[in-house]
Protein backbone atom coordinates (compact mmCIF):
# COMPACT_ATOMS: atom_id res chain seq x y z
CA UNK A 1 0.00 0.00 0.00
CA UNK A 2 1.30 3.45 -0.92
CA UNK A 3 0.89 6.47 1.31
CA UNK A 4 1.27 10.13 0.42
CA UNK A 5 2.93 12.97 2.29
CA UNK A 6 0.65 15.65 3.63
CA UNK A 7 1.43 18.67 1.48
CA UNK A 8 3.26 17.63 -1.66
CA UNK A 9 1.60 14.23 -1.99
CA UNK A 10 4.88 12.41 -2.43
CA UNK A 11 4.45 8.59 -2.42
CA UNK A 12 6.20 6.27 -0.03
CA UNK A 13 5.62 2.59 0.84
CA UNK A 14 3.75 1.98 4.05
CA UNK A 15 4.08 -1.78 4.34
CA UNK A 16 6.81 -4.37 4.50
CA UNK A 17 5.38 -5.86 1.38
CA UNK A 18 6.23 -2.73 -0.57
CA UNK A 19 9.55 -2.61 1.17
CA UNK A 20 10.40 -5.74 -0.73
CA UNK A 21 9.71 -3.83 -3.95
CA UNK A 22 11.97 -0.97 -2.97
CA UNK A 23 13.12 -0.32 -6.49
CA UNK A 24 9.70 0.58 -7.86
CA UNK A 25 8.75 2.52 -4.76
CA UNK A 26 11.95 4.55 -4.99
CA UNK A 27 11.26 5.24 -8.66
CA UNK A 28 7.75 6.44 -7.83
CA UNK A 29 9.10 8.81 -5.20
CA UNK A 30 11.87 10.10 -7.46
CA UNK A 31 9.47 10.75 -10.31
CA UNK A 32 7.01 12.51 -8.03
CA UNK A 33 9.81 14.77 -6.74
CA UNK A 34 10.95 15.35 -10.30
CA UNK A 35 7.45 16.39 -11.37
CA UNK A 36 7.05 18.62 -8.36
CA UNK A 37 10.37 20.37 -9.02
CA UNK A 38 9.24 21.14 -12.56
CA UNK A 39 6.21 22.90 -11.11
CA UNK A 40 8.39 24.81 -8.64
CA UNK A 41 10.83 25.84 -11.35
CA UNK A 42 7.99 27.09 -13.54
CA UNK A 43 6.58 29.07 -10.63
CA UNK A 44 9.95 30.72 -10.05
CA UNK A 45 10.33 31.60 -13.71
CA UNK A 46 6.83 33.07 -13.77
CA UNK A 47 7.57 35.04 -10.63
CA UNK A 48 10.65 36.62 -12.17
CA UNK A 49 8.66 37.84 -15.16
CA UNK A 50 6.52 40.60 -13.70
CA UNK A 51 3.96 41.55 -16.27
CA UNK A 52 4.99 44.83 -17.81
CA UNK A 53 3.23 46.82 -20.47
CA UNK A 54 5.17 49.57 -22.19
CA UNK A 55 4.08 51.97 -24.88
CA UNK A 56 6.38 54.59 -26.29
CA UNK A 57 5.75 57.28 -28.83
CA UNK A 58 7.82 56.79 -31.95
CA UNK A 59 6.75 59.82 -33.94
CA UNK A 60 5.97 63.18 -32.36
CA UNK A 61 2.38 64.32 -32.40
CA UNK A 62 2.38 67.79 -33.89
CA UNK A 63 0.08 70.78 -33.82
CA UNK A 64 -1.90 69.92 -30.75
CA UNK A 65 -4.56 72.45 -30.00
CA UNK A 66 -4.08 74.55 -26.91
CA UNK A 67 -6.65 74.94 -24.16
CA UNK A 68 -8.33 71.60 -24.71
CA UNK A 69 -7.68 68.00 -23.80
CA UNK A 70 -5.91 65.88 -26.36
CA UNK A 71 -5.83 62.11 -26.20
CA UNK A 72 -2.22 61.12 -26.72
CA UNK A 73 -2.81 58.14 -28.94
CA UNK A 74 0.04 55.71 -28.61
CA UNK A 75 -0.59 54.10 -31.97
CA UNK A 76 2.95 54.74 -33.10
CA UNK A 77 4.37 52.67 -30.31
CA UNK A 78 7.79 51.38 -31.16
CA UNK A 79 7.76 48.85 -28.39
CA UNK A 80 4.82 47.18 -26.79
CA UNK A 81 5.50 44.43 -24.29
CA UNK A 82 2.07 43.06 -23.63
CA UNK A 83 0.52 46.35 -24.63
CA UNK A 84 -1.99 46.85 -27.35
CA UNK A 85 -0.98 49.77 -29.57
CA UNK A 86 -3.66 48.94 -32.13
CA UNK A 87 -6.28 50.02 -29.63
CA UNK A 88 -4.32 53.15 -28.73
CA UNK A 89 -4.61 52.27 -25.07
CA UNK A 90 -3.04 50.07 -22.49
CA UNK A 91 -5.45 47.34 -21.54
CA UNK A 92 -5.99 43.64 -20.79
CA UNK A 93 -4.11 43.58 -17.52
CA UNK A 94 -3.54 40.48 -15.49
CA UNK A 95 -5.54 41.57 -12.42
CA UNK A 96 -3.42 42.95 -9.63
CA UNK A 97 -1.61 45.96 -8.24
CA UNK A 98 0.53 47.90 -10.67
CA UNK A 99 3.14 50.62 -10.53
CA UNK A 100 2.53 53.03 -13.39
CA UNK A 101 5.17 55.38 -14.78
CA UNK A 102 4.43 58.07 -17.33
CA UNK A 103 6.73 60.61 -18.88
CA UNK A 104 5.31 63.03 -21.39
CA UNK A 105 7.59 65.33 -23.32
CA UNK A 106 6.15 68.46 -24.86
CA UNK A 107 7.74 71.21 -26.90
CA UNK A 108 6.20 74.53 -27.73
CA UNK A 109 7.40 77.64 -29.48
CA UNK A 110 6.28 81.22 -29.63
CA UNK A 111 5.48 83.40 -26.66
CA UNK A 112 4.97 81.48 -23.46
CA UNK A 113 2.93 83.46 -21.02
CA UNK A 114 3.74 83.19 -17.33
CA UNK A 115 1.66 80.64 -15.57
CA UNK A 116 0.73 78.52 -18.55
CA UNK A 117 -0.47 75.13 -17.55
CA UNK A 118 0.79 71.67 -18.48
CA UNK A 119 -1.53 68.90 -17.38
CA UNK A 120 -1.01 65.20 -17.95
CA UNK A 121 -3.79 62.78 -17.10
CA UNK A 122 -3.88 59.02 -16.85
CA UNK A 123 -7.50 58.00 -17.03
CA UNK A 124 -8.55 54.56 -15.86
CA UNK A 125 -11.82 53.16 -17.08
CA UNK A 126 -13.71 49.97 -16.34
CA UNK A 127 -16.18 48.21 -18.63
CA UNK A 128 -19.79 48.16 -17.56
CA UNK A 129 -20.91 45.73 -20.23
CA UNK A 130 -19.09 43.39 -22.50
CA UNK A 131 -19.39 45.73 -25.49
CA UNK A 132 -18.82 49.20 -24.07
CA UNK A 133 -16.69 51.05 -21.59
CA UNK A 134 -17.85 52.75 -18.44
CA UNK A 135 -17.05 56.12 -17.03
CA UNK A 136 -13.60 56.88 -15.74
CA UNK A 137 -12.88 55.16 -12.46
CA UNK A 138 -9.87 57.21 -11.49
CA UNK A 139 -7.80 59.95 -12.98
CA UNK A 140 -4.21 60.55 -11.95
CA UNK A 141 -2.73 63.90 -12.79
CA UNK A 142 0.52 65.75 -13.18
CA UNK A 143 -0.08 69.46 -13.38
CA UNK A 144 2.37 72.32 -13.38
CA UNK A 145 3.02 75.71 -14.90
CA UNK A 146 5.82 76.60 -17.25
CA UNK A 147 7.10 80.01 -18.17
CA UNK A 148 9.58 79.20 -20.89
CA UNK A 149 9.54 77.78 -24.41
CA UNK A 150 11.32 74.64 -25.51
CA UNK A 151 10.85 71.07 -24.43
CA UNK A 152 9.66 70.22 -20.96
CA UNK A 153 9.10 66.76 -19.53
CA UNK A 154 6.33 65.88 -17.15
CA UNK A 155 6.43 62.80 -14.97
CA UNK A 156 3.53 61.02 -13.35
CA UNK A 157 3.69 57.93 -11.17
CA UNK A 158 1.20 56.06 -9.03
CA UNK A 159 0.27 52.64 -7.66
CA UNK A 160 -3.18 51.32 -8.41
CA UNK A 161 -5.22 48.18 -8.94
CA UNK A 162 -5.86 47.19 -12.55
CA UNK A 163 -8.14 44.46 -13.85
CA UNK A 164 -8.60 42.47 -17.01
CA UNK A 165 -11.10 45.02 -18.30
CA UNK A 166 -9.32 48.17 -17.18
CA UNK A 167 -8.31 50.59 -19.89
CA UNK A 168 -5.70 53.28 -19.31
CA UNK A 169 -5.54 56.35 -21.53
CA UNK A 170 -3.11 59.24 -21.63
CA UNK A 171 -4.45 62.77 -22.03
CA UNK A 172 -2.67 66.11 -22.20
CA UNK A 173 -3.89 69.65 -21.64
CA UNK A 174 -1.74 72.49 -22.92
CA UNK A 175 -3.10 75.77 -21.65
CA UNK A 176 -1.55 78.72 -23.31
CA UNK A 177 -2.36 81.99 -25.03
CA UNK A 178 0.86 82.78 -26.78
CA UNK A 179 2.54 79.71 -28.17
CA UNK A 180 2.02 78.88 -31.81
CA UNK A 181 2.83 75.20 -31.85
CA UNK A 182 2.76 72.35 -29.43
CA UNK A 183 4.34 68.98 -30.01
CA UNK A 184 4.14 65.92 -27.86
CA UNK A 185 7.61 64.59 -28.39
CA UNK A 186 8.98 61.10 -28.74
CA UNK A 187 10.20 61.37 -25.17
CA UNK A 188 6.83 60.03 -24.13
CA UNK A 189 6.33 56.67 -22.50
CA UNK A 190 3.66 54.88 -20.53
CA UNK A 191 4.45 51.76 -18.58
CA UNK A 192 2.72 49.59 -16.03
CA UNK A 193 4.52 46.93 -14.03
CA UNK A 194 2.67 44.40 -11.93
CA UNK A 195 3.66 44.36 -8.27
CA UNK A 196 1.44 41.52 -7.09
CA UNK A 197 -1.95 39.91 -7.54
CA UNK A 198 -5.33 41.20 -6.53
CA UNK A 199 -4.78 40.99 -2.78
CA UNK B 1 22.26 4.32 10.52
CA UNK B 2 20.53 7.24 8.86
CA UNK B 3 22.72 9.85 7.21
CA UNK B 4 21.76 13.26 5.80
CA UNK B 5 22.56 15.20 2.67
CA UNK B 6 24.90 18.11 3.23
CA UNK B 7 22.84 21.08 2.07
CA UNK B 8 19.18 20.12 2.40
CA UNK B 9 19.49 17.70 5.31
CA UNK B 10 17.53 14.96 3.55
CA UNK B 11 17.77 11.52 5.24
CA UNK B 12 18.92 8.32 3.59
CA UNK B 13 19.89 4.82 4.79
CA UNK B 14 23.48 3.68 4.93
CA UNK B 15 25.14 0.30 4.65
CA UNK B 16 24.31 -0.84 8.15
CA UNK B 17 20.57 -0.35 7.70
CA UNK B 18 18.33 -3.33 6.99
CA UNK B 19 16.63 -3.79 3.65
CA UNK B 20 13.33 -4.56 5.32
CA UNK B 21 13.40 -1.09 6.89
CA UNK B 22 13.31 0.60 3.50
CA UNK B 23 9.67 1.73 3.92
CA UNK B 24 10.70 3.62 7.05
CA UNK B 25 13.63 5.28 5.32
CA UNK B 26 11.58 6.16 2.28
CA UNK B 27 8.90 7.70 4.41
CA UNK B 28 11.48 9.83 6.19
CA UNK B 29 12.95 10.92 2.88
CA UNK B 30 9.51 11.66 1.40
CA UNK B 31 8.43 13.70 4.42
CA UNK B 32 11.70 15.62 4.57
CA UNK B 33 11.42 16.39 0.86
CA UNK B 34 7.80 17.39 1.37
CA UNK B 35 8.80 19.82 4.11
CA UNK B 36 11.59 21.30 2.01
CA UNK B 37 9.34 21.78 -1.01
CA UNK B 38 6.69 23.37 1.19
CA UNK B 39 9.25 25.93 2.34
CA UNK B 40 10.01 26.60 -1.31
CA UNK B 41 6.31 27.04 -2.07
CA UNK B 42 5.96 29.52 0.76
CA UNK B 43 8.95 31.49 -0.51
CA UNK B 44 7.41 31.71 -3.98
CA UNK B 45 4.07 32.84 -2.60
CA UNK B 46 5.80 35.47 -0.48
CA UNK B 47 7.83 36.63 -3.45
CA UNK B 48 4.70 36.87 -5.56
CA UNK B 49 2.93 38.92 -2.93
CA UNK B 50 5.51 41.30 -1.49
CA UNK B 51 4.66 43.66 1.34
CA UNK B 52 2.63 46.45 -0.23
CA UNK B 53 0.68 49.37 1.18
CA UNK B 54 -1.08 52.40 -0.25
CA UNK B 55 -2.61 55.04 1.99
CA UNK B 56 -4.66 57.97 0.79
CA UNK B 57 -6.25 61.26 1.84
CA UNK B 58 -9.27 62.17 -0.26
CA UNK B 59 -10.86 64.97 1.77
CA UNK B 60 -9.56 68.52 1.63
CA UNK B 61 -6.94 69.18 4.25
CA UNK B 62 -5.16 72.46 4.90
CA UNK B 63 -1.41 72.70 5.43
CA UNK B 64 0.74 75.65 6.41
CA UNK B 65 3.41 76.51 3.87
CA UNK B 66 5.75 78.19 6.33
CA UNK B 67 7.25 74.88 7.43
CA UNK B 68 7.51 71.76 5.30
CA UNK B 69 4.15 70.04 5.83
CA UNK B 70 4.08 66.32 6.53
CA UNK B 71 1.14 64.95 4.57
CA UNK B 72 -1.51 62.92 6.37
CA UNK B 73 -3.84 60.10 5.35
CA UNK B 74 -7.23 58.80 6.44
CA UNK B 75 -7.73 55.69 4.32
CA UNK B 76 -5.80 52.46 3.84
CA UNK B 77 -6.29 51.46 0.21
CA UNK B 78 -4.32 48.23 0.44
CA UNK B 79 -1.98 46.81 3.07
CA UNK B 80 -0.62 43.26 2.88
CA UNK B 81 1.95 43.48 5.67
CA UNK B 82 0.50 45.78 8.35
CA UNK B 83 2.66 48.65 7.14
CA UNK B 84 0.03 51.27 7.94
CA UNK B 85 -1.34 52.08 11.37
CA UNK B 86 -3.21 55.34 10.90
CA UNK B 87 -4.40 55.33 14.52
CA UNK B 88 -0.83 55.32 15.75
CA UNK B 89 0.56 57.72 13.15
CA UNK B 90 -1.42 58.82 10.08
CA UNK B 91 1.65 60.26 8.37
CA UNK B 92 3.91 57.22 7.89
CA UNK B 93 4.25 53.77 6.43
CA UNK B 94 6.40 51.38 8.39
CA UNK B 95 8.87 49.44 6.24
CA UNK B 96 8.87 46.27 8.29
CA UNK B 97 11.15 44.07 6.25
CA UNK B 98 14.85 44.43 5.60
CA UNK B 99 15.65 44.98 1.95
CA UNK B 100 15.22 47.37 -0.95
CA UNK B 101 11.87 49.12 -1.13
CA UNK B 102 10.12 51.22 -3.74
CA UNK B 103 8.50 54.21 -2.08
CA UNK B 104 6.51 57.01 -3.63
CA UNK B 105 3.91 59.68 -3.18
CA UNK B 106 1.32 61.79 -4.96
CA UNK B 107 -0.08 65.18 -3.89
CA UNK B 108 -2.58 67.59 -5.41
CA UNK B 109 -2.48 71.04 -3.83
CA UNK B 110 -4.21 74.25 -4.70
CA UNK B 111 -3.95 77.81 -3.48
CA UNK B 112 -0.19 78.08 -3.08
CA UNK B 113 0.13 81.08 -5.35
CA UNK B 114 3.52 82.67 -5.80
CA UNK B 115 4.83 84.97 -8.46
CA UNK B 116 6.65 82.85 -9.21
CA UNK B 117 6.42 80.10 -6.65
CA UNK B 118 7.78 76.62 -6.44
CA UNK B 119 6.50 73.46 -4.85
CA UNK B 120 8.61 70.47 -4.04
CA UNK B 121 7.71 67.02 -2.90
CA UNK B 122 10.07 64.75 -1.08
CA UNK B 123 10.21 61.46 0.75
CA UNK B 124 11.76 61.36 4.16
CA UNK B 125 12.86 58.20 5.91
CA UNK B 126 13.98 57.24 9.37
CA UNK B 127 15.43 54.20 11.02
CA UNK B 128 18.18 52.89 8.83
CA UNK B 129 16.98 54.10 5.46
CA UNK B 130 19.30 55.71 3.01
CA UNK B 131 18.56 57.44 -0.29
CA UNK B 132 15.68 58.97 1.55
CA UNK B 133 15.18 62.35 0.00
CA UNK B 134 14.05 63.19 -3.50
CA UNK B 135 12.34 66.25 -4.85
CA UNK B 136 10.49 67.53 -7.82
CA UNK B 137 9.75 71.15 -8.55
CA UNK B 138 7.64 73.32 -10.74
CA UNK B 139 6.72 76.93 -11.16
CA UNK B 140 3.34 78.23 -10.20
CA UNK B 141 2.13 81.59 -11.32
CA UNK B 142 -1.28 81.44 -9.74
CA UNK B 143 -3.39 79.60 -7.19
CA UNK B 144 -4.62 76.71 -9.28
CA UNK B 145 -3.90 73.08 -8.56
CA UNK B 146 -0.41 71.68 -8.61
CA UNK B 147 -0.16 67.91 -8.75
CA UNK B 148 3.15 66.18 -8.24
CA UNK B 149 4.26 62.60 -7.82
CA UNK B 150 7.60 61.01 -7.07
CA UNK B 151 9.23 57.61 -6.64
CA UNK B 152 12.50 56.35 -5.37
CA UNK B 153 14.18 53.22 -4.10
CA UNK B 154 15.37 53.05 -0.53
CA UNK B 155 17.48 50.70 1.53
CA UNK B 156 16.01 49.41 4.77
CA UNK B 157 18.44 47.82 7.18
CA UNK B 158 16.35 48.06 10.35
CA UNK B 159 12.85 46.69 9.90
CA UNK B 160 11.83 47.66 13.43
CA UNK B 161 12.33 51.37 13.02
CA UNK B 162 12.20 52.23 9.31
CA UNK B 163 9.48 54.72 8.39
CA UNK B 164 8.71 56.76 5.30
CA UNK B 165 6.68 59.92 5.05
CA UNK B 166 5.88 62.46 2.35
CA UNK B 167 6.60 66.15 2.76
CA UNK B 168 6.03 69.31 0.80
CA UNK B 169 8.15 72.38 0.44
CA UNK B 170 7.13 75.82 -0.79
CA UNK B 171 9.36 78.64 -1.88
CA UNK B 172 9.17 81.78 -3.98
CA UNK B 173 7.62 85.18 -3.84
CA UNK B 174 4.18 85.87 -2.39
CA UNK B 175 3.47 82.27 -1.40
CA UNK B 176 0.14 81.83 0.38
CA UNK B 177 0.32 80.95 4.06
CA UNK B 178 -1.68 77.75 3.53
CA UNK B 179 -2.48 75.29 0.78
CA UNK B 180 -5.44 73.00 0.40
CA UNK B 181 -4.56 69.42 -0.40
CA UNK B 182 -7.40 67.50 -2.05
CA UNK B 183 -5.64 64.22 -2.83
CA UNK B 184 -2.61 62.74 -1.15
CA UNK B 185 -1.18 59.25 -1.51
CA UNK B 186 1.81 57.42 -0.11
CA UNK B 187 2.88 53.95 -1.20
CA UNK B 188 5.61 51.45 -0.48
CA UNK B 189 6.37 47.94 -1.60
CA UNK B 190 9.23 45.60 -0.90
CA UNK B 191 11.37 44.82 -3.92
CA UNK B 192 14.25 42.51 -2.94
CA UNK B 193 16.75 41.45 -0.31
CA UNK B 194 19.72 43.65 0.40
Amino acid sequence: MTSLTKNQKLPYPSSDQEGARGGSATQALAEAVDARLIVVDAAWVAEQQHETKILTLNNPITALAANTYSNVLMETAQKAVGGNPSTQQIMAFDPGWYHVFINLGVACSGTINAGTRRRVEARLREPVQWDRFGTYRETYVHEEYQTTAGETNHGLTFVTKLGSGTTMELWYWHQNTGSTLTIVTANTVVSATRICGDV
Amino acid sequence: MTAFTVTQNLPYPTGTDLVQDMPIHMRRLAEATDARLSVQDAAIVESRNPPLAVVRQKLDRSYATTADPVYEYDEVVVDTFALADLAEDNRVLRLKKIGWWVIGGYVSNRGAGGSPGRQRLYLDGTGGMSYYQMSQSNHDGNTSAITLSIDTICRVSNAATARVRLLGNFSGTSIASTVLSDTTMLWAYWMREL
